[in-house]
């Protein structure tokens, strides 16, 4: 990997890359490992590591939006962090609460979008009400579009789609014949949003954990070695410059 | 029970100083220190249960007191209502809140119903839950590596207010309240709580806590709250007097009672944790 020596050649290389060979990069998602580990480093209760994990979120955001990067997807909370011990799923429902209801007008002020993906049923009405709240207000702003996974399985997004795809068979609507790609992505959450160029690990592990499996077909991975609460400006850049290093065939001959 | 028993383990006998044999003391604080250490730094459900059992206690004590009878519906109702917000603490619960404003009112509405006077009813209840919960909330924000140093600075306190108390004695803190409280032990006390409480925060270096990050707010920190702790201690005296007790119970023979034990935290554990958010935000 390409080690940036400051943020400005980061942006530079960027630039020049972008402008040689690649299409430029629109969707970053990013699975955000690493902050119970972080806490256990630091010697501190996990709630600390979240904390400071949310602190993460908040300024990566934000380089984003600097970068001009489209979408910015964060992996914020899998289906199957409920299995997790009560007090640290309440103490991450609660940091949510706090996110969204001090944040979101910073978000708006800065002409950025929030939307959320994951099914809806195990979230809290409060919670809900909330996600609403943000999705409604921030609906057009144009600057970036900040997608969080919450409640969110791959599996459970690709059995729903074919659900509602079978439901439309059952009552006439749709022909099986009709069904392609195209048409199921149609039906995953994800439908309004294009699918992730690069996909960001921090904490070291090296899998998707039930992220994005339809949509990571064609996605870069990129594996980095920081724990999220570390993960900063630089980081983020090193990943950037990573992507551009690849060569991006979709399957096609060079 | 075992760390706040510590507390005055080493240096209670600033009350009652012909009760007790300076030797057993130390050698049993000797014996408790290490576990009462290992459940603090392990801060899981040990210290939780702890907790617990502690506000449990200072409710029954406090009834005892103020109601002069320890067993009562009352006392029932506190124990629940207490353990009740501990656990929903303990777990983060969002219903927390809620069930803190229906826990007040209860009591009260208990406490009128068994013709008791709801206003003692209702500060006990606070004394048993307040610290708790601070101590709860600080071990979800900073972890046990805090709440021992919060304990460090308390029995330091006690123990050197104990030792400059007795070797040079001098004008009297309070006398209508406590009577052997001086001003030269809170002086001695409080230089001891910053010598202690500061060089346990120079080991703990490893671990990244706000309250630690500067020397010169940790000092200041460790008197304020060595100075926080005797006001808990005068406070607890004062109700004592009020009510012509001399220790708040005999749980632990020839040691008095719990509360006896706890008075340093009262004020001390929710004022780290308002410190905590101060420095936090």
């Amino acid at each position: 990997m390409l080690l940036v020596k400051n943020e400005n050649d980061a942006q530079n290389s960027i630039e020049s890359d972008r402008n040689l060979k690649h299409d430029p990069l629109k969707h970053i998602a990013i699975i955000m490992d690493g902050n119970g580990r972080w806490a256990k480093a630091h010697r501190l209760p996990k709630f600390a590591g979240h904390k400071k994990g949310a602190d993460a979120v908040r300024a990566i955001v934000e380089t984003c939006a600097d970068l001009e990067i489209k979408y910015l997807t964060l992996y914020a909370f899998s289906s199957e962090n409920w299995n997790r011990p009560i007090e640290e799923v309440n103490d991450l429902m609660g940091l949510l609460k706090i996110y969204l209801t001090k944040e979101i007008d910073e978000l708006h002020k800065k002409n950025i979008r929030i939307s959320f993906i994951g099914s809806r049923d195990r979230l809290s009405k409060n919670i809900l009400k909330l996600i609403d709240g943000a999705e409604k207000k921030t609906a057009e702003n144009k600057k970036l579009h900040l997608i969080l996974a919450l409640n969110y399985g791959a599996q459970e997004e690709i059995v729903r789609a074919a659900k509602h795809l079978a439901q439309k068979v059952k009552n006439g609507s749709l022909d099986v014949d009709n069904i392609d790609e195209k048409t199921f992505s149609k039906h995953l959450y994800t439908k309004d949003i294009p699918e992730p160029d690069l996909i960001i690990r921090t904490s070291g592990e090296q899998r998707l954990s039930n992220f994005m499996l339809w949509q990571a077909a064609y996605s870069e991975f990129v594996f980095l070695d920081v724990l999220w609460p570390d993960f900063t400006k630089q980081s983020l850049c090193n990943a950037i410059d990573e992507y551009y290093k690849r060569d991006r065939r979709y399957g096609a001959r060079p | 029970m075992l760390l706040m028993n510590i507390t005055k383990e080493i240096g209670g006998t600033v009350q009652d100083p012909k009760k007790s044999n300076l030797l057993t003391r130390i050698l049993s604080a000797l014996i408790m220190l290490p576990i009462a250490i290992y459940i603090i730094l392990n801060g899981g459900l040990a210290l939780v249960v702890l907790l617990n059992i502690i506000s449990v206690l200072i409710l029954y004590e406090w009834n005892g007191i103020c109601e002069k009878k320890p067993f009562s519906l009352l006392f029932v109702f506190q124990a629940l209502c207490a353990s009740l917000m501990i656990w929903l603490q303990y777990v983060n619960s969002p219903y927390l809140i809620v069930t803190s404003y229906v826990s007040l009112s209860a009591v009260v509405v208990i406490s009128l119903i068994s013709r008791s006077n709801f206003r003692w009813a209702l500060l006990g209840y606070l004394y048993a839950i307040i610290p708790t919960l601070s101590f709860l909330l600080i071990l979800k924000n900073s972890g046990g590596v805090v709440i021992l140093w919060v304990m460090i600075v308390i029995w330091s306190m006690d123990t050197g207010a104990y030792f400059a108390g007795k070797n040079i004695g001098g004008p009297k803190m309070a006398p209508k309240i406590s009577p052997n409280k001086t001003w030269s032990g809170l002086i001695g006390g409080t230089i001891t709580a910053v010598i202690f409480g500061g060089l346990y925060a120079y080991f703990q270096k490893g671990a990244n806590i706000v309250l630690f990050e500067n020397a010169t707010i940790l000092l200041l920190l460790s008197g304020f709250l060595a100075v926080v702790s005797q006001v808990g201690d005068l406070a607890e005296s004062a109700i004592k007097r009020k009510f012509n007790v001399k220790d708040s119970g005999a749980i632990i023979p020839g040691h008095g009672g719990i509360m006896d034990r706890v008075d340093g935290v009262l004020f001390v554990a929710p004022a780290v944790v308002f410190i905590e958010y101060l420095l936090y935000v």
